[in-house]
C-alpha cells in the first residue's frame, strides 16, 4: 500500500509539473486558447481599442518562436503593422481597416526537424485563426512542406527566410497552384553564391595585389541542408576546374558539409582540416550554432585564413557577447545595416532598434518589406482578393517599372524591392536585392566592408568602413 | 530472544507460511528441518526482513521488527546467511568480509571479528585476496558464514549451509556451527539434512507445507515413527 | 597526412574524454540500480546553462570559480531529487523509470528554453582555464583541451580508486552485484542508489564544466545528442561496466573523428556512427565488449 501511495505521488508530481508547466506556457504564450480565434485590437499594434474583427486585415506569421530567425519575422511584421495602424490604418472603399498580426510556432530552427510541426502551425493560422495573408519561413525543408497549406487555401504567402531556388521555380512551372507564393528575402541561393563569388573575386584580387599573390586556396564549410545546396554548387563551380575566370580555377581545396547536430569537437576537427588544406579564405554557409563554434576555434587557433561568408547568428549585434568577442574579424553577409541602401533603411533600422532593442535580422527586414508590399497592393487596388487583383498588382513591381517610376511602388528597406513576374522571386543585384558584407571589428562594432564595386557601388552607400585583417594573418602573408 | 507469533505469508495467492509461532532462547541453537519447498527459507527471509509477513508479529529482544527493512534488521543484530551463499562474486574475500562488517563502526571490533573468522576458517585467510567467485563450493560456504558473522550478530540465521557440499566438507561446516554456538551466538539453522541438524541442535522444528508439524529435542523426535522413516531413514 | 592523423587522434581523444565522463555515470547508475536515466544528458546541458546564468549575474564578476562550485552542487542536488522524487517510487518498473526520466529531460529543456538566454547559442569562454595552443607535428594542440583530457583521465582514475577502495565505493559494487545480499549486510541499497545517481549527475556536471568553456552552449536541446552518444558508448562497452564505458567512449570518439577527417563527406553523417554502433553491437554482441553475459 505504501509503495502504491509513493508511486501515485510520483505520478502526481510529474503530471503536476508537466501540466503546470504546460498550462503556464499556454497562458503566457498561447492565450486565449483553442477553438475559433477571435481577432481584436490586441492583435493590431498601434490600433485604437474596440475595433471589431471585420475591420482587421489578418496576417499570419510562421516561424520558430524563441529562435532569432522566427522572432525576426515576427518583429518585422509587428513593426510594419504598428506603423501602419498608428498612421490611421488603411482605407478600402471608405472603410478603415487595421493590420492584425498573429504568429504560430513552426519549430523549424530545430536541428532535429519535424516538418509536421510547421504544417500544424500553418493549419492553425489558416483554419483556426483564418488569416488572409501569410509571411515567414526559414528552414527550406519545413517551408517546402507547409507552403502547401497556404497554396491549398489560395492565400498569398511571402517567404522571408528560406533561400532555396526551388520555391520560386515552382511559381514558373506550375503557376495555377503556386502563384500565391512570393519571396521578399533573401535573394535565392544561386544569387547568394554569385554575390559571394563576385565579392571574393574582387577581395582576393585586392589582397593579392597587396600581399603578392598569397591568396591561393579557398575552403567552404557548410550545413548539409537544402538551402545550402544551390549556393555550394555555385561556389564549387566558380572556384572549381571549370570556373568562369581562369585565375580562380582550382582554388577550392577544402569542402566540408556537416550535419547540423555537430559538436564543438567536430568543428575543431573541421577547422584543423581547413588549416591542413592551406586555406587562405574560408567561406562558412551556416545558419545555426556552427558559426559560434567556428569563430571560437578561430579565435583560439588563429589560423591563417580569413572567414568570409554567411553566418546567420552573426547578423545580430548580440553575437559579440554570445561569443565573448571571439567573432572578431569575421566577414559575413547581412541584408541591412546602418547605411542608405534605400531612403527608408536607416529610419527602419532606428525604429526597429527602438522597438526591440537589438539589430534586425534578415528575416526582420524581409518581413517588414513583405507586409508593406501586400498593404501597398491592397491600397492601390482597394481589394482583398488574392487572385487575380492583388497578385496581378504585385506582379507589376518589376525591375523595369520600378526603375522608370520608383515613386509608384512601395518603399522597401532591403534594397529596391523588384520581383520577377514569372517566378515571384526577389530580383537580385544592385540596387535591388543585394547583401552587405560586414566585418566584426574591435569593441563590438560591425563595419560595412567596401565591396570594390563588385556587389554594390561603394560610393553610393554611407558608412562604408575599411577591412581590418587579423594581425597574425598579416604576419603570415607578409613573410 | 526471538519470538514469532502466528506468522502468515503468501506469494501471490500461494500460501508459504501458515500460523507459524516460534520462540528462540538466548544462546540456543535451533534447527528447522523439513522437505524442499516447505517454507524453511521463506521463514528466514521473513525474519530478516527480505519479505514482509502478511499477518502476525515478530519480536526481537522485545521489539517489533516485522515491518522493518532488511538493512535495519541487520543493524539490530540479526545476520542472515542466505541460501545459495549470495556472495559478492566480483569482490575479494577480504572485501566480502568488509561488507559483512558494514554495520560495525568500531575498528577494534572489526579487527577482532576478522581475526575470529580467520581463526574459524584459516582457509579464508590464505585466500583473502582472491575473488570470491573463484573459490570452491566449500570455501564459498565458509565465506558466506564468515561474512554473516562479521557484523557480530546476536542472532545468526543459517540457510542450508550444507547444500551441494561433499560429506567431508559438510562435516567441517557443521563443526564450525557448533563452535559458533559454543562462542555464545544464538543460531537458527535451516537444514534439509535432518541427521546433521539433529546432531547439533537443541530444539528441532519440523516444517511441512508451511506449518510447524512437530517440535522437540533430538531425543523426543527420534521416538516419532514418521521422523524416523522420512527424515532419518532408519 | 601526418596533420590529418594528428587531427583524427587528438579530436578522437578529446571526444572520447568527454564521453567517458558522461557515460561512466550513466553506466554506473544502470549497473547499480538497473535505472535507465534518460535525464542524464539534460544534466550536462543544464550545468552549462547554470554556469551561463551565473556568469551573466553581476554578483559573480571576479568570482567566476564560484559559479563552477555552485553549478556542480546544484546539479548534484538535482540528480538526488530526480532519484528521490521520481525514480525511487517507480523503480520496480523499468518502463516507468524510462518514461519519467524522459519527461524530466524534456521539462529541463523547456525550462531552459523559456529562460532569457535559452534561445541563442552562447560561449562560456570566461571559464577557460588555459589559453592558446602548441604546435606538434604541424598540428595545433589547444591547451584547454589538453587540460580537459588530463582532467578526464584523472577523474576516471580517481573514480576507479573510489569504487574499488573506499567503503562507499565497495558498497556501491556490492549493491550492483546482489542488492538483496547487500541489504542483509546492513547496506541501505536505496541510499546507495541515491548516492550513485548524485555521483553520476556530478560526473555529467564535471564533463560540462571541463568541455563547454572550450566549446559552446548549442541550445537547450543539446543534451539529447550527448545522451544518445553516451547510450552508444554504454551499449558498446557493456551496460554497467566502467572499463567498458571508458573504452567505449574512446572507440566512439575515434570512430567519429576518423569519419570526420578521412571519409569523403564524412562530416555529414559522422553522427550516424554511434547509431550504427548501437545496431551492430546489439546484433552481434548484445552484452557489449565488457558486459556480463545477459542484459538485465
Amino acid at each position: 500500500m505504501e509503495k502504491l501511495a509513493k508511486r501515485i505521488i510520483a505520478i502526481v508530481i510529474i503530471a503536476g509539473l508537466g501540466v503546470g508547466g504546460g498550462l503556464g506556457a499556454w497562458f503566457l504564450f498561447l492565450a486565449p486558447g483553442a477553438g475559433e480565434y477571435s481577432w481584436s485590437s490586441k492583435d493590431c499594434p498601434g490600433a485604437p481599442s474596440g475595433i471589431s474583427s471585420d475591420q482587421i486585415i489578418k496576417f499570419g506569421i510562421t516561424g520558430d518562436v524563441g529562435e532569432i530567425t522566427g522572432d525576426g519575422a515576427w518583429e518585422g511584421c509587428y513593426l510594419a503593422a504598428k506603423e501602419i495602424n498608428e498612421a490611421g490604418g488603411i482605407k478600402i472603399n471608405d472603410t478603415t481597416y487595421y493590420i492584425g498580426v498573429t504568429r504560430e510556432d513552426s519549430d523549424e530552427a530545430n536541428p532535429n526537424l519535424v516538418t509536421s510541426r510547421g504544417i500544424a502551425a500553418a493549419e492553425r493560422l489558416v483554419y483556426n485563426k483564418k488569416v488572409q495573408f501569410g509571411i515567414g519561413g526559414f528552414r527550406s525543408e519545413a517551408l517546402l512542406a507547409y507552403q502547401e497549406v497556404f497554396m491549398d487555401n489560395e492565400i498569398i504567402f511571402i517567404n522571408t527566410g528560406a533561400a532555396t531556388d526551388v520555391f520560386c521555380e515552382n511559381v514558373r512551372s506550375w503557376y495555377t497552384r503556386y502563384k500565391y507564393f512570393w519571396r521578399s528575402m533573401p535573394i535565392n541561393s544561386s544569387s547568394l553564391g554569385e554575390q559571394i563569388f563576385n565579392y571574393l573575386f574582387r577581395l582576393i584580387y585586392v589582397l593579392n595585389a597587396t600581399y603578392s599573390g598569397e591568396i591561393a586556396n579557398v575552403g567552404i564549410i557548410y550545413e548539409d541542408l537544402t538551402w545550402t545546396e544551390d549556393l555550394v554548387t555555385g561556389i564549387e563551380y566558380y572556384f572549381g576546374p571549370y570556373g568562369p575566370l581562369p585565375a580562380y580555377r582550382n582554388m577550392l581545396t577544402a569542402n566540408i558539409p556537416y550535419d547540423v547536430t555537430l559538436t564543438a569537437a567536430d568543428m575543431l576537427t573541421h577547422v584543423n582540416t581547413l588549416m591542413a588544406a592551406d586555406c587562405d579564405i574560408v567561406i562558412p554557409i551556416i545558419s545555426a550554432q556552427g558559426g559560434l563554434m567556428l569563430m571560437q576555434h578561430y579565435a583560439t587557433l588563429q589560423p591563417n585564413f580569413l572567414v568570409v561568408g554567411i553566418d546567420v547568428q552573426s547578423q545580430l549585434d548580440t553575437f559579440w557577447t554570445q561569443t565573448n568577442g571571439d567573432c572578431i574579424y569575421e566577414i559575413q553577409m547581412q541584408s541591412i545595416h546602418v547605411t542608405n541602401k534605400t531612403p527608408t533603411t536607416i529610419p527602419f533600422w532606428n525604429a526597429f532598434r527602438a522597438e526591440w532593442g537589438h539589430d534586425p535580422l534578415y528575416t526582420a527586414s524581409g518581413s517588414y518589406d513583405a507586409l508593406n508590399f501586400i498593404v501597398w497592393a491592397i491600397n492601390e487596388t482597394q481589394s482583398l482578393q488574392a487572385y487575380p487583383t492583388l497578385t496581378q498588382k504585385m506582379e507589376t513591381a518589376t525591375k523595369a517599372n520600378i526603375l522608370a517610376n520608383p515613386e509608384l511602388f512601395p518603399s522597401s528597406v532591403g534594397g529596391l524591392g523588384a520581383y520577377w513576374p514569372t517566378t515571384h522571386d526577389l530580383v537580385a543585384g544592385y540596387p535591388f536585392g543585394f547583401t552587405l558584407f560586414c566585418q566584426w571589428q574591435a569593441n563590438a562594432t560591425k563595419v560595412i566592408m567596401p565591396s570594390y564595386n563588385s556587389v554594390y557601388i561603394d560610393s553610393q552607400l554611407s558608412n562604408i568602413g575599411t577591412l581590418i585583417l587579423p594581425p597574425w594573418l598579416i604576419t603570415d602573408w607578409t613573410t | 530472544m526471538l519470538e514469532i507469533k502466528k506468522i502468515y505469508h503468501y506469494y501471490g495467492k500461494a500460501k508459504a507460511l501458515e500460523e507459524i509461532s516460534l520462540k528462540i532462547e538466548e544462546k540456543a541453537l535451533d534447527a528447522v528441518i523439513g522437505p524442499n519447498g516447505a517454507g524453511k527459507s521463506t521463514l528466514l527471509r521473513v525474519i530478516s526482513g527480505l519479505e514482509e509477513p502478511d499477518r502476525g508479529k515478530i519480536e526481537f529482544l522485545g521489539e517489533r521488527i516485522d515491518k522493518l527493512k532488511a538493512h535495519k534488521i541487520t543493524k539490530k543484530g540479526i545476520s542472515h546467511c542466505p541460501e545459495r551463499r549470495r556472495l559478492f562474486f566480483d569482490m575479494s574475500v577480504a572485501d566480502n568480509l568488509k561488507m559483512g562488517a558494514y554495520p560495525v563502526k568500531n575498528k577494534e571490533v572489526y579487527k577482532a571479528m576478522k581475526n575470529f573468522v580467520y581463526e574459524l576458517f584459516p582457509r579464508l585467510n590464505e585466500r583473502r585476496k582472491q575473488r570470491a567467485g573463484t573459490l570452491s563450493g566449500g570455501e564459498q560456504q565458509m565465506l558466506a558464514i564468515a561474512r554473516a558473522l562479521m557484523s557480530k550478530p546476536k542472532l545468526l540465521l543459517l540457510d542450508e549451509p550444507s547444500l551441494g557440499l561433499a560429506p567431508k566438507i559438510k562435516k567441517r561446516i557443521f563443526d564450525v556451527i557448533e563452535k559458533i554456538k559454543q562462542e555464545g551466538t544464538t543460531t537458527l539453522l535451516v537444514e534439509q539434512d535432518a541427521v546433521l541438524a539433529m546432531d547439533i541442535a537443541e530444539n528441532i522444528h519440523l516444517l511441512e507445507e508451511g506449518k510447524i508439524e512437530m517440535r522437540g529435542t533430538k531425543k523426543e523426535l527420534e521416538k516419532e515413527p514418521r521422523i524416523k522413516q522420512v527424515y532419518l531413514g532408519i | 597526412m601526418i596533420v590529418d592523423i594528428m587531427n583524427m587522434l587528438f579530436n578522437g581523444t578529446l571526444t572520447g574524454a568527454v564521453y567517458a565522463l558522461i557515460a561512466m555515470g550513466y553506466s554506473l547508475v544502470y549497473g547499480v540500480g538497473g535505472i535507465m536515466n534518460l535525464s542524464h544528458g539534460a544534466y550536462f546541458m543544464l550545468t552549462g546553462y547554470l554556469l551561463l546564468w551565473m556568469l551573466q549575474t553581476p554578483f559573480f564578476i571576479g568570482l567566476e570559480w564560484l559559479t563552477v562550485v555552485f553549478a556542480l552542487i546544484i546539479i548534484t542536488v538535482i540528480g538526488g531529487l530526480t532519484f528521490l522524487l521520481l525514480v525511487k517510487p517507480l523503480q520496480d518498473s523499468h518502463v516507468a523509470v524510462v518514461i519519467v526520466t524522459f519527461g524530466l529531460a524534456f521539462l529541463l529543456e523547456q525550462v531552459v528554453l523559456i529562460s532569457p538566454s535559452g534561445t541563442e547559442v552562447w560561449s562560456i569562454g570566461q571559464l577557460r582555464l588555459f589559453q592558446g595552443y602548441t604546435m606538434v607535428f604541424g598540428y595545433p594542440i589547444v591547451h584547454q583541451y589538453v587540460f580537459l583530457i588530463v582532467m578526464s583521465i584523472v577523474i576516471v582514475l580517481l573514480f576507479a580508486l573510489f569504487i574499488n577502495k573506499s567503503k562507499l565505493g565497495k558498497s556501491i559494487r556490492a549493491v550492483s552485484q546482489d542488492r538483496e545480499a547487500a541489504g542483509l549486510m546492513g547496506i541501505n541499497a536505496s541510499r546507495i542508489l541515491l548516492y550513485t545517481v548524485m555521483i553520476s549527475a556530478l560526473l555529467a556536471g564535471l564533463a560540462a564544466f571541463l568541455y563547454l568553456p572550450g566549446a559552446s552552449l548549442d541550445g537547450p536541446s543539446m543534451g539529447w545528442g550527448y545522451l544518445l552518444n553516451s547510450f552508444a558508448v554504454v551499449i558498446l562497452g557493456g551496460m554497467g561496466s566502467l572499463i567498458g564505458s571508458v573504452a567505449g567512449a574512446f572507440i566512439v570518439g575515434y570512430t567519429i573523428s576518423f569519419t570526420n577527417v578521412f571519409v569523403p563527406y564524412g562530416p555529414s553523417w559522422a553522427h550516424l556512427v554511434p547509431i550504427i554502433i548501437i545496431i551492430v553491437i546489439l546484433l552481434i554482441r548484445p552484452q557489449g565488449l565488457f558486459g556480463k553475459k545477459e542484459l538485465r
